[in-house]
């Protein structure tokens, strides 16, 4: 059976003219000061058992870096001791990648000049996480300054100082990866809208950055809710979706969202790029009005602040007028009740369906539905969202796996894999495998016929 | 809430300046504290450190003319020290701010003045600001240190505390009568701009 992948089929990773050059920033010489308080606790060490889950980051000569929700002066030999472990087994000339116990997996990333590891009781990808949080610190100083930074300071050089300010960043880049599933980071989810505002809204976007002429702006992303309402860029320039997340990961810090302020960032886009910055211009220009809407523009050239605010300026007051005024109350209904894809919208048995994760693999785009009975409560999304990590993780592991289809006491599962796409259910506990495969049937034409909502299947240029 | 003070109507009788004013200042001195209580009037206990730098507008009174800031938030973080002459480049205004509980930032805001000096435009306006001021029985960098190190190199000077607002206003509005109001635009080296965005701007704040 030939199947049409909804979620559009241009490819999100085309890399053929990334050469350009990014600039440097210069790091200073001079080192600024540390004053860490030592308080070494036993019990630290048991409140992290109870933890789910716990990532670590240290430089290759065991200095601690980062660690999730706790304080890494306390946990100074446990550092070492993942440290010494790793270059143990790189001495025998091979690397260490992990370490299973009985309900507990451990992975490790060496990654010159950094060692990172994370403990967890959910087993699924975690070398995909590694390599996020790995890029998430790229992001901040970029991989050429990572490196050269210990060859100026020496190996035993505290790099939490030049880090200091982004362990929130790099929090709820760790966090919002156990929050979602694991598919997403490589992905990027849509905000929902009327395809006719949409378009409305990217034509606007690539207009203006386009009559700017501003050479080196490469990128306008307009971000709510973590979603990507649209997203345009100049020529055949790609940003990679775990670049995307990068920037969203970036723009969503709380500390941004002051009305009428706007933000000016260097930031490193490891797959673009990861010897030099990109800068962000970031703004949320209606924040005052209560929509989270974030616009977020992309430059190599550094002095391009005041050119990206007049563009913002052109953005927001293009068109004032019956059209604009129509695009900005259907736009802000989007952005402050987001209208996710709704199972009940496919019609007859779809009662059975309880929730699905549909990727595009082209697109590289996912659309997740709305939550509805029986799986509204946190603990209740969270169960079936850790049913469709394990299954997502056989199909990563299984690379010959199309389609499984699993009954359990709880609910059903339902796994469709082709080269276009993957999907992801969860049915009830009584549905047939039949019955199922009817519902997946519908879903997939009701998601082509409303692609241009729940996806971006153009992204225009400029 | 709502920002104070948000200026004249454009075409009213009063000349309208802007300038541009940049914050410099080792990370945690208070920063963005001095700039949310300038321009919003609020102040949060766990301020979030800065990411970058922030660009924010306010706008005051004076006598016989409107001056409006565009201010430069900078982050205070080491790796970001390199790009500080991107904001301080042509800015006509700086406030060094420093934490009176901390004498390393006092010693950092002391290095950020002879950058100044330096680097930035030799008709630049300069304030020292001793953040913090409600902490006194933390104090270790004296008033009187402050003040002479201020005289000596001919800067504006004023302890201040974002939390209790104690001298937030004032060292702007001292920065703003020492700014060259008065010539009629276009007279001067671009440094006075009385131009058509900044309206633009207002109605989509205003609104």
């Amino acid at each position: 059976m030939e199947i049409e992948a909804p979620g559009g089929s241009e490819s999100f990773t085309e890399d053929d003219i990334q050469n350009l050059s990014l600039q440097q920033i210069d790091l200073p010489e001079q080192d600024a000061e540390t004053a860490s308080i030592m308080e070494s606790d036993e019990t630290v060490l048991d409140r992290l058992a109870c933890l789910p889950y716990q990532a670590f980051v240290l430089s290759e000569y065991g200095r601690p870096i980062f660690v999730n929700s706790g304080n890494e002066e306390q946990l100074c030999s446990l550092f070492a001791v993942i440290g010494i472990f790793v270059s143990r087994v790189k001495l025998w000339g091979d690397e260490l990648m992990t370490i299973t116990s009985k309900d507990r997996q451990i992975q490790f990333l060496h990654r010159t000049p950094l060692i990172l590891c994370i403990v967890s009781k959910y087993g699924e990808k975690l070398d995909e996480q590694l390599e996020v949080l790995f890029e998430q610190i790229v992001s901040t100083l970029s991989r050429a300054q990572l490196e050269s930074v210990y060859r100026k300071k020496g190996d035993n050089y505290d790099l939490r100082r030049l880090l200091r300010g982004t362990d929130r960043l790099i929090e709820s880049s760790v966090s919002s990866w156990r929050g979602t599933l694991s598919s997403i980071h490589s992905a990027i989810s849509v905000l929902p809208m009327n395809p006719g505002d949409r378009e409305f809204l990217s034509a606007t976007m690539s207009g203006c950055l386009g009559a700017a002429k501003l050479d080196g702006a490469l990128f306008g992303v307009m971000v709510a809710h973590r979603q990507i309402a649209s997203y345009v860029r100049f020529k055949n320039y790609v940003m990679h979706p775990r670049d995307m997340n990068i920037v969203i990961n970036l723009v969503s810090d709380k500390s941004l969202q002051v009305a009428e302020a706007q933000t000016w960032t260097p930031i490193c886009l490891p797959h673009f790029n990861d010897t030099g910055f990109f800068y962000a211009y970031i703004a949320y220009p209606w924040e005052a009005k209560g929509i989270p809407a974030c616009l977020v523009l992309l430059s190599v050239k550094r002095d391009h602040f005041d050119g990206l605010n007049e563009v913002k300026k052109r953005i927001l007051f293009k068109k004032i007028g019956s059209e604009r005024e129509i695009f900005f109350g259907n736009f802000s209904t989007a952005v402050v009740k987001p209208n996710l894809f709704a199972i009940s919208q496919i019609g007859s048995n779809s009662e059975s369906l309880w929730s699905f994760v549909y990727r595009n693999h082209l697109s590289k785009q996912v659309c997740i539905s709305a939550s509805k009975i029986p799986l509204i409560s946190r603990e209740e999304r969270w169960d079936s969202r850790s049913d469709l990590r394990k299954a997502d993780a056989l199909v990563s592991k299984e690379g010959h796996l199309r389609t499984l289809f699993v009954r359990n006491t709880k609910n059903s599962l339902l796994i469709w894999v082709t080269d276009k796409f993957s999907l992801q259910c969860v049915f009830g506990p009584f549905v047939s495998a039949i019955v199922a495969f009817t519902v997946v049937d519908k879903l997939l034409k009701s998601l082509k016929s409303h692609e241009q909502r729940y996806f971006i299947i153009h992204t225009p240029s400029f | 809430m709502a920002a104070r003070n948000t200026g004249a109507r454009p075409g009213g009788p009063n000349k309208t300046c802007q300038f541009k004013l940049v914050l410099l200042g080792e990370s945690a001195v208070g920063k963005s504290s001095l700039v949310l209580r300038f321009v919003k009037g609020q102040f949060h206990e766990y301020q979030e450190s800065t990411i970058g730098a922030a660009f924010l507008t306010q706008t005051v009174c004076l006598d016989d003319a409107t001056v409006k800031f565009e201010i430069w938030d900078t982050a205070g973080q080491e790796r970001y020290h390199s790009l500080a002459p991107m904001y301080y480049r042509g800015a006509q205004a700086a406030i060094v701010v420093y934490d009176i509980t901390n004498q390393e930032s006092f010693q950092k805001a002391k290095n950020w003045v002879k950058e100044l000096q330096r680097q930035a435009s030799p008709n630049i306006v300069m304030a020292l600001a001793g953040n913090k001021a409600d902490m006194a029985n933390k104090r270790v960098v004296e008033y009187e240190e402050a003040q002479a190190y201020a005289e000596e190199n001919a800067l504006l000077f004023m302890e201040t505390s974002a939390k209790t607002s104690m001298n937030v206003n004032d060292i702007f509005m001292a920065i703003a009568k020492k700014l060259p109001i008065g010539p009629p635009q276009g007279e001067t080296t671009g440094t006075v701009d009385m131009n058509q965005p900044q309206q633009q701007q207002k109605g989509s704040c205003c609104k």
